[in-house]
């Protein structure tokens, strides 16, 4: 095998001189792609010695659906299914940051309600977003029962999404100019409720997983990426939060109207382990759910009776140029760079930048000198959903 | 902002030729800065090492396909909330055949999995690349498929790619039938 | 009938033992898998039917549920699994993607056009994802298909 530069050395057994003299080759395991569900189709070559790993090599690309060259053959309109299916755990936020980057572009405006709305939308999916990664997270370490109360409590956001947009995963209700259903009192109601509800559970949650002895030993100090290696490898959202960066894309380059709104950015500060581990960027997700819900609340106030579309052209042909749009996903910062030649009906390039994608080169980089069980821990704290990857 | 840095880059890098491309409309679109091809290690080197503007993290290569010419747009950015923050850096290839640009996994060590992303979707090679080898599709996979003129292989280890039966072409010839009667009847109205 | 004693035949016996403890081999390969974990949590419980027990070796299952697009770098892992599965064993085919290559099918180089090209298929899901629901009646489905098989006429029992 090829030396590879961004790779830590081999791991040197020297507990005692028996083991010095007993020569040994790396073995190589295969991590996928088909293992127990959660992450996907992701395939981890892991050299290891004995139970430590010395290389660990992720293969992509099992999932590649042909995203991109589907969107440059549909409507712009039409792309807005195929952006659904990328990180299909938070699809609200998938398709909030195409309408923006195409609204960019047009020059529409949204009207207020249909802004408010689709925070309130994309807030909820974000908490429905960690709720997942905290029950996978947990059946990944061998706990069941947290899996079933997050999946409780997700059903009850899904069935809200339901209603309102008529699929419970893959919804296609953000459109561009606006939204295509509204919101009526009693739903809202019903999120008011809800909220209530989640503020509680998520005191419940604190005590079931995150202050749990066996779970802190299987997470603190385990899979530590720094502030450094986060910015070297472009890493962002609970990554480079859990790290003890205090950066999020809606309160330093703030789009649409999260300047109004007043929440926290919580950061991983080592109160259980050290900054960066993989239990400082869980926690830092459970403490989003939080926030999350501060944001929703101050939504529901300012919420005011109005319309829900803005003047959107029946024909979209959009002028020539270029738009660079980010945004921030539960995952970290999505990005869609979109190219289109003058009077163009459809994209002439769309290209995604999956934070995912990102955090997945990263684990060359941590996995040396760790346990086999600690770099399954260490995969499933970056939370990483293979549609966006591989797209 | 992007006239300012193509000036900076002028004058500290020889033979960059940064020509900046500013929108008319800045609030619509993204301005962008084109660079040399064979100059891209030493910019993104400068703009990476200098006091003024330290673009210490890159987010995204991003690979267009122009049928004259192919053009690679580096998304470099920073988490400094006080100095510029983003940056479009772009280079041109014209060569199909033996496309090949420098690798910048010197300075950035996340240009590792984007650059054999561009490589595979587009046929463009990094030179100094430690791991050049397609990501996406698998390792035999024939032909470059984010590229205009990309057509699809037939099969793939003894599987169809885009089996008859399962390509909808009833529907398919009843709407082009459809179009040639359309058509028909507008020729005979006029 | 007496106390303790049941008169039946060894089809519907079999069959019987078969159906209801189906055990599912998680295939979860995109979208629809979050569906099939839906399915297999609290609120839309698939443990009732019998197939709570999601194995993620091939060698205990006997049911493939092939949730997700299946893409042509995917597709002989596919194939290997099932082949590894013991008979008797059944696939279900969930998911448009599955089906026949789902909304990827006119312009995916690399989607496989459903997984009934590598791998023979008991019964089909729609839906982009299913729902729930919709998975438990595939399943139910495959129930009544199993509850018709007959031992002498089965395709193991006339190879072997």
């Amino acid at each position: 095998m090829q030396t590879r530069w961004d790779v830590g050395e081999p791991h040197k057994p020297t507990i005692n001189t028996r083991t010095e003299q007993l020569k040994s080759d790396l073995l190589t395991l295969n991590m996928g792609p088909q293992h127990p569900a959660t992450h996907g189709v992701l395939r981890i070559e892991i050299w290891t010695d004995s139970e430590i790993v010395a290389h660990a090599i992720p293969h992509i690309g099992y999932l590649h659906r042909c995203m991109e060259k589907h969107c440059e053959n549909l409507d712009f309109r039409g792309v807005i299914p195929f952006v659904d299916r990328l990180d299909y755990l938070a699809s609200m936020n998938m398709e909030w940051n195409y309408a923006m980057t195409i609204e960019k572009m047009l020059g529409t405006e949204v009207p207020r309600r249909a802004e408010l709305l689709r925070i309130l939308t994309c807030e909820l999916q974000r908490i429905a977003s960690h709720l997942m990664a905290f029950g996978t997270y947990a059946i990944d370490l061998g706990a069941f029962s947290p899996f079933l109360y997050a999946f409780d409590y997700r059903e009850k956001i899904l069935r809200l999404f339901e209603e309102v947009s008529g699929a419970r995963l893959l919804y296609n209700y953000i459109w561009i100019g606006g939204l295509w259903n509204d919101w009526s009192p009693e739903q809202i109601s019903r999120v008011t409720a809800f909220c209530d509800d989640m503020e509680e559970e998520a005191k419940k949650y604190h005590e079931l997983l995150s202050m749990n002895k066996i779970f802190i030993a299987r997470t603190a100090h385990v899979g530590v990426m720094s502030v450094q290696d986060c910015i070297d490898f472009g890493a962002t959202g609970p990554i480079l939060r859990g790290a003890g960066m205090k950066w999020d894309l809606r309160k330093n380059e703030p789009y649409s109207l999260y300047s109004e709104f007043d929440f926290d950015v919580p950061v991983g500060t080592g109160e259980v382990g050290e900054p960066g581990d993989c239990w400082n960027r869980y926690i830092v997700r459970m403490r989003e759910v939080v926030e999350s819900i501060k944001i929703i609340r101050q939504v529901i106030e300012k919420l005011e009776p109005g319309s829900i579309m803005g003047k959107v052209p029946k024909v979209m042909k959009l002028p020539e140029g270029e738009v660079y749009f980010r945004s921030e996903c539960p995952r970290g910062e999505l990005a869609f760079h979109l190219v289109t030649k003058q009077d163009s009906k459809e994209p002439f390039r769309l290209k995604v930048r999956s934070p995912c994608f990102t955090h997945t080169s990263m684990l060359p980089r941590v996995a040396p000198g760790q346990m086999i069980a600690d770099f399954v821990a260490t995969v499933g704290s970056i939370d990483i959903v293979l549609g966006e990857i591989d797209r | 902002m992007h006239k300012e840095l193509s000036d900076l880059i002028n004058r500290n890098v020889t033979g960059a030729n940064a020509v900046a491309y500013l929108t008319a409309d800045a609030k619509k679109f993204d301005s962008s800065i084109t660079v040399e091809t064979s100059h891209i290690y030493k910019v993104v080197e400068f703009l990476k090492t200098n006091k003024t503007t330290s673009f210490n993290s890159l987010h995204c290569i991003s690979g267009v396909d122009y049928t004259d010419y192919m053009e690679v747009c580096y998304m470099l950015t920073n988490y400094d909330p006080s100095a510029v923050r983003n940056l479009t850096l772009k280079v041109r290839v014209t060569d199909r055949v033996n496309a090949a640009i420098d690798s910048v996994v010197g300075q950035f060590v996340s240009a590792d999995f984007l650059e054999r992303e561009v490589y595979d979707m587009f046929g463009i090679k990094f030179n100094n690349h430690p791991d050049m080898r397609r990501i996406l599709c698998p390792d035999d996979w024939e032909g470059f498929p984010l590229r205009k003129d990309y057509v699809a292989q037939k099969d793939y280890n003894g599987m169809t790619v885009y089996p008859d039966n399962k390509m909808n072409m009833e529907d398919r010839e009843f709407i082009v039938r459809q179009n040639m009667i359309k058509k028909a009847q507008a020729e005979k109205a006029q | 009938m007496q106390d303790g004693v049941v008169l039946t035949t060894l089809d519907e016996f079999l069959n019987w033992g078969r159906k209801n403890s189906l055990w599912p081999m998680t295939f979860g390969l995109a979208c629809c898998a979050i569906e099939m974990m839906a399915t297999g949590a609290a609120k839309y419980d698939l443990e009732r039917f019998g197939c709570g027990a999601f194995m993620a070796t091939p060698r205990r299952a006997d049911l493939m549920i092939v949730a997700g697009t299946v893409t042509l770098k995917m597709a002989t892992r596919v194939k290997v699994l099932y082949e590894q599965m013991a008979e008797p064993k059944y696939v279900i085919s969930m998911g448009s993607c599955a089906n026949k290559g789902g909304p990827y099918w006119q312009y995916g180089y690399h989607v496989l056009k459903g997984v009934d090209e590598v791998v023979p298929v008991d019964v089909y899901v729609p839906g982009c994802p299913p729902r729930p629901e919709a998975l438990i009646e595939g399943v139910m489905t495959l129930q009544k298909k199993i509850a018709n098989e007959r031992l002498l006429r089965n395709k193991w029992v006339k190879h072997a």
